[in-house]
């Protein structure tokens, strides 16, 4: 057995290919994405807490289940988020009809990033950017949420968001204006001063 | 509002309690390669579409079917093969569902693909073509596959119309001197006379092998040949009848050479008849050059005619120019 230490500096690969002879292994991957999986959760949908979790697991049983599947030249982070994507629009209905608000927490980054990307002028309150971020993508279309969530968000480049959403970075591209585009409107539509 | 900090523990509790494991690699390498497959054989299928098109509209022939008194919207289904038209874009459909759900299908532009599989349709359907695969596969659906002459060659249907002057078959045999017998679709035997049209018989007519003809019905069973077309797609279909299958070939002209006997003992004693009596030979003769429209519209029905008019100069001193 490879001791944690070790373990913790693998790749995701890596430790894929030790989970798929020992499930004791899984553990590291469920605690590398745990976190990660339930912010992304809960910042493209409006579920609970409860429903976060309960879906969370479901996700992590579906890694576990398909690992064998996991394909080499992908990076294992686009992979679990596209199945964490799959089993949100799944359960779309089910979340939506227990709204609840978001109240993901955004680092002071994320919102310095998105102030940047979205050309908001440079004395910006991130504070009031903070509180309304997700009131202004609570009212955006699922598909510009999503990969505006991606992006700013989660961080996740072009190539990652093409592999998460499926569809080809081109297309990734035009989204991303198309959301930046609409973000902007609904920001001014809110009348929200920042 | 956090994650329960023992959730990654109580997970991998319940995986091992519910004694969970990966699903095996076979599986998912088994949907992979019959996803590929099934791309690979609607592409194959599409190509093989795309030849039978390249084949089908090398021989339409937009004036003839104006000279055989086609309709617009006959021609337009004669010049289009809209069959195999509707199986490419149904193949090309499969193709690209098909590479859409490979695992990394999602990454090209659906433009992309399209033009992909459509110009790989092309070159292999191009050399499909060239190679004559497309010629023996419409030989081969030809004999076998059901329906062919009424879903896949519009042609046999519109060729098998004698009524309109279009008759469309199987050259089985030789009957008499530019006469044959030719099976259509429906394996009905026809008598046709080959004696008013300009064009050299022998190399357009030969027993074994299917032709279009131009003309007119003269009676039952009967046809007048104006003009003698060769078949290409569709040869197959009509192979079913040649004479080197034997169980095709047996039944069908006995009727008609029965009728030809009969027909040759009247003359015979008709001819008998008046070369006995010559004054009524001599009389029969006058009366008929007296009503020359009739004979000519006679003729005009039967180009046979005149040759049957030939006894009527025998063991005479002139000779009657019956053309004239």
């Amino acid at each position: 057995m490879i001791n944690n230490d070790q373990v913790e500096k693998m790749s995701d690969e890596d430790i894929v290919k030790l989970a798929l002879q020992n499930q004791d292994y899984f553990l590291h991957i469920i605690n590398r994405y745990q976190l990660r999986l339930f912010n992304f959760i809960r910042r493209i949908t409006n579920a609970s807490t409860e429903d976060a979790e309960d879906l969370l697991q479901e996700i992590f049983l579906k890694i576990y289940l398909n690992l064998n599947d996991f394909d080499r030249g992908l990076k294992f982070s686009s992979w679990a988020y596209a199945i964490a994507r799959n089993q949100v629009i799944s359960h779309h209905r089910k979340l939506q009809a227990r709204a609840e608000g978001h109240t993901v927490a955004l680092e002071d980054e994320s919102v310095k990033q998105i102030a940047a990307d979205f050309d908001i002028k440079n004395n910006i309150d991130l504070q009031c950017l903070r509180e309304n971020i997700f009131k202004i993508l609570d009212n955006l279309d699922d598909k510009y949420r999503e990969v505006l969530v991606l992006k700013f968000l989660e961080e996740k480049s072009y190539q990652e968001i093409s592999d998460i959403i499926k569809k080809p970075i081109g297309t990734v591209g035009s989204m991303m204006n198309k959301a930046k585009t609409e973000f902007q409107k609904e920001l001014s539509r809110q009348k929200i001063k920042l | 509002m956090t994650l329960n900090k023992h959730f990654g523990e109580e997970l991998l509790h319940k995986i091992k309690d519910e004694r969970l494991q990966p699903k095996p690699r076979w599986q998912f390498l088994l949907k992979n390669y019959t996803v590929w497959g099934l791309g690979i054989l609607a592409m194959f299928l599409g190509a093989v579409s795309m030849s039978l098109i390249f084949y089908m509209s090398n021989y339409s022939e937009s004036d003839l079917y104006e000279r055989a008194g086609g309709l617009f919207w006959e021609k337009i289904f004669l010049v289009v093969p809209f069959f195999w038209v509707i199986c490419l874009v149904f193949f090309v459909f499969v193709v690209l569902y098909n590479i859409k759900h490979t695992k990394k299908g999602y990454r090209y532009p659906l433009p992309f693909i399209l033009a992909f599989i459509i110009s790989t349709s092309i070159i292999l359907g191009g050399i499909f073509y060239v190679i004559g695969f497309g010629e023996k596969i419409d030989d081969e659906l030809g004999q076998h596959a059901p329906f062919y002459d009424q879903v896949m060659n519009p042609h046999i249907d519109f060729w098998s119309q004698p009524e309109r002057g279009r008759l469309m078959g199987m050259i089985i045999s030789q009957s008499g001197d530019k006469e044959y017998i030719l099976v259509d679709r429906e394996n009905r035997e026809w008598l046709v006379f080959a004696g008013s049209t300009s064009q050299p018989i022998d190399n357009k007519i030969q027993i074994g092998r299917p032709v279009r003809l131009l003309g007119r019905v003269r009676s039952d069973n009967k046809f007048n040949i104006i003009e003698i077309l060769s078949i290409a797609p569709g040869k197959g279909f009509f192979e079913k009848f040649g004479p080197s299958s034997p169980k095709k070939m047996a039944p069908p002209s006995s009727a008609l050479m029965m009728e030809k006997k009969q027909f040759n003992q009247v003359q015979n004693n008709f001819c008998l008849f008046l070369e006995k009596y010559p004054e009524i030979k001599l009389i029969f003769a006058s009366s008929l050059l007296e009503n020359k429209e009739v004979i000519k519209k006679i003729e005009a029905d039967d180009p046979q005619f005149f040759r049957y008019l030939e006894f009527l100069n025998s063991g005479t001193s002139t000779t009657i120019n019956w053309q004239q």
